[in-house]
């Protein structure tokens, strides 16, 4: 996709992410590349910024002769030259004139300018058909970066940076990226890769961000100097959006805001169907902030607490006593409300500062989490410890990931005592009866769960990932993540397993992930037998609304049947048939012809056999 | 205003470092210099511009030079363009 002329909308599809409408300037996230920003110049600002570019090229043009100096003395003349030739680039009036007249004509500052320019080259670089022409973009990339450097003169390429409200752009968004941007002035998140379980979007969804992920050359198409509407329900990024388009979206985004409140009203009333039957509703957090706003949505506690986060957000490790006050903190906050703490899980190349980890072909079913723990078991106690201690001020649970054996629990459970037997020893103390559960994600855990249900107090299923490893699919990777159904049989199958085994020893078995954020499934969970759900705090009130809209006996028969279903589609229909009218309505329509077109009566709900005729045939 | 078609000799065409010997060569003239291959023209003193010549060994280039020293620029670039690359 070519990146627009300036007054053409230009509209990009890609997976819905986060829920809401987001409008505004873009920011440009490309960390491969310098930073810069768009910046319109007073007409005072114009001679100087020009004076700006210049002496940016003498600087850049200086640190090249003198590389060319070295270079020669070191390894003769033909290696040097390349310097030459890029020192020369810096001189060349094909480069600086334009550039000049931009920043003078246009009245822009000169890294946009300049960049401009040099896309400019780049396409028609591209365009020869000629492998090493075409090769020395690397020296036209060299100059972009060396020159848009001295204009910003900075080394941290980060989010930092942020300096006003806007939709930040990126190929991805790693946590360490979310945590360091100013949220503040996140107006919605667009990505190039990722689905809606990739961390981008939870993490979007936690905080309350829209976002578009999977936008596929939204790096390409998205300039720093556009503005763009994100339309985190339907999938959709309008670049520069004509007059129609904000008008409809204007009124969109206030219809949203007057269903959330709606929803909202909801929070102090309990999780209980029509006949009674109660369900916990907790919400899944990487980072404390999101506790308060898990609160306001009526959570009755933090079902997980990824403290992963912990570790990604710092260049060092997090001390016994950092972790203890990110745990102390949250579990006063929440108290009595419960916080289940889930030990690290992460693998050994986003540490790679302390533990030396070759990389993995296959991180994913690599060395992370409790293996990762368990080998290291010093970092484990120290967390443990850290946890321990949060447990005398408030309700805290400790939770093990990616368990796959009874005899990986035991140990990990051995060295949970041995931590607690320090605290002893040191006269701290601790909470001794401190639940103790375990995630099951892998289907091998969820195949024993019957070992493993007598060895912990809990059971919770993690059903992002346990759904990968079942269908073998990664949840990162747009090219396949259309098949990523947790209503495939064979999860179905597994969590059932689960819940048998649980309940076969009187341990809850609640479940944690976004499956619980799909009505269809909630229904059936319900009606499996869950005892709670933990999931993004933006799905609460939904899953809330529809819990008291049923009665349990309507959801078991539903489940049972849904059970009895061959294929994932099979079991959708079922499912979207059986699903309350109050439910239904409020449903976004996901039947989208790419242009909502009809702003006349997009206001009524759809009927019933509309939504479920929307739905496909089958789903992959 | 003087013209001269030449070949280019060297068997991977004019790249990155001989571009650079040959704007070299044409900035210390004070005419004008063109290079010109099929239809695509270019300034004999911008590097990016020859480098887009992309022109490879055996092709032809017309050099075009205007100005006070266009005769010596000619000669120079001919010459250029025929033995700057090794």
């Amino acid at each position: 996709m070519s990146g627009n002329s300036e007054g053409s909308m230009q509209t990009y599809r890609g997976i819905q992410a986060s829920p809401g409408i987001a409008a505004g300037p873009v920011f440009v996230h490309d960390p491969g590349d310098p930073w810069f920003d768009f910046r319109l110049l007073p007409d005072a600002d114009v001679e100087p910024e020009v004076e700006r570019f210049h002496k940016a090229l003498g600087a850049v043009r200086s640190d090249l002769q003198e590389l060319q100096a070295e270079v020669q003395a070191k390894l003769g003349n033909d290696h040097a030259q390349i310097f030459g030739a890029l020192a020369m680039m810096v001189d060349d009036a094909a480069m600086v004139d334009p550039t000049v007249a931009s920043i003078r004509e246009r009245k822009v500052n000169a890294e946009y300018a300049f960049w401009q320019v040099l896309q400019g080259f780049h396409r028609r670089f591209d365009a020869i058909d000629d492998d090493y022409i075409r090769a020395r973009k690397v020296d036209i990339f060299d100059i972009e970066k060396r020159v848009l450097a001295k204009l910003g003169k900075q080394e941290d390429l980060g989010f930092g940076k942020l300096t006003a409200e806007a939709v930040v752009v990126a190929h991805d968004l790693t946590p360490s990226d979310i945590v360091h941007m100013d949220r503040k002035r996140v107006l919605g998140i667009i990505t190039e890769v990722g689905g809606t379980t990739s961390h981008a979007a939870i993490i979007a969804r936690g905080l309350e961000i829209p976002a578009v992920v999977g936008v596929e050359s939204a790096l390409s198409a998205i300039n720093p100097a556009d503005r763009v509407i994100l339309d985190g329900h339907r999938g959709m990024v309008f670049v520069n959006p004509d007059i129609q388009t904000v008008a409809r979206y204007e009124r969109e985004a206030s219809r949203y805001r007057a269903s959330r409140e709606d929803l909202t009203m909801l929070r102090d009333l309990p999780a209980e169907t029509s006949d009674g039957y109660r369900v916990s509703l907790e919400v899944n957090i990487e980072l404390p902030e999101e506790a308060e706003s898990a609160i306001s949505y009526g959570a009755e506690g933090i079902g997980l607490y990824r403290t992963e986060y912990l570790y990604l957000t710092s260049s060092w490790l997090p001390t016994e006593d950092e972790q203890f006050a990110a745990y102390e903190g949250l579990a006063a906050l929440m108290a009595p409300r419960p916080l289940v703490i889930r030990t690290l899980d992460l693998g050994g190349d986003k540490l790679s500062y302390v533990i030396n980890a070759m990389p993995e072909m296959n991180p994913f079913m690599g060395w992370r989490a409790i293996r990762l723990s368990l080998a290291h078991k010093g970092l484990f106690r120290a967390q443990l410890r850290a946890i321990l201690r949060a447990s005398t001020h408030g309700n805290v649970k400790i939770m093990f990931p990616m368990i796959s054996s009874i005899d990986e629990l035991l140990e990990a459970k051995a060295v949970l005592q041995e931590a607690r037997d320090e605290l002893t020893a040191m006269g701290v103390l601790f909470d001794p009866h401190c639940p103790v559960g375990a995630m099951i994600e892998v289907p091998s855990a969820a195949l024993v769960a019957d070992q493993l249900a007598d060895e912990v107090d809990f059971f919770s299923i993690g059903t992002n990932d346990l759904v990968q490893y079942t269908l073998a699919v990664d949840r990162g990777n747009e090219k396949v993540a259309y098949l990523f159904d947790p209503l495939h049989p064979a999860v179905l199958r597994l969590i059932k397993m689960v819940l048998d085994a649980g309940h076969g020893r009187g341990i809850p078995v609640t479940l944690c992930g976004e499956m619980a954020s799909d009505p269809c499934a909630g229904v059936l969970l319900l009606g499996m037998g869950v005892d709670g759900f933990s999931t993004s705090p933006m799905s609460l009130p939904e899953l809330k609304r529809l819990v008291r809209s049923m009665s349990i006996s309507d959801a078991k028969a539903i489940a049972v049947t849904a059970l009895g279903k061959r294929t994932q589609g099979e079991v959708r229909r079922h499912l979207m048939e059986s699903l309350p009218e109050s439910v239904l309505r409020s449903m976004p329509n996901h039947e989208d012809t790419g242009d909502p077109q009809d702003e006349g009566d997009s206001g009524d709900a759809p009927t019933r056999s509309e939504v479920v005729a929307a739905v496909p045939k089958e789903s992959a | 205003m003087r013209e001269r078609e030449t070949t280019v000799l060297n068997r991977l065409g004019i790249h990155a470092r001989p571009s650079a010997l040959l704007v070299q060569t044409a900035s210390a003239f004070a005419s004008e210099i063109t290079l010109i291959r099929d239809d695509l023209e270019v300034n004999g003193k911008s590097i990016m511009g020859v480098m887009m010549l992309a022109a490879e060994k055996g092709a032809r280039i017309l050099v075009r030079t205007e100005g006070p020293d266009e005769e010596e620029a000619l000669t120079g670039m001919v010459t250029a363009i025929q033995t700057s690359f090794d």
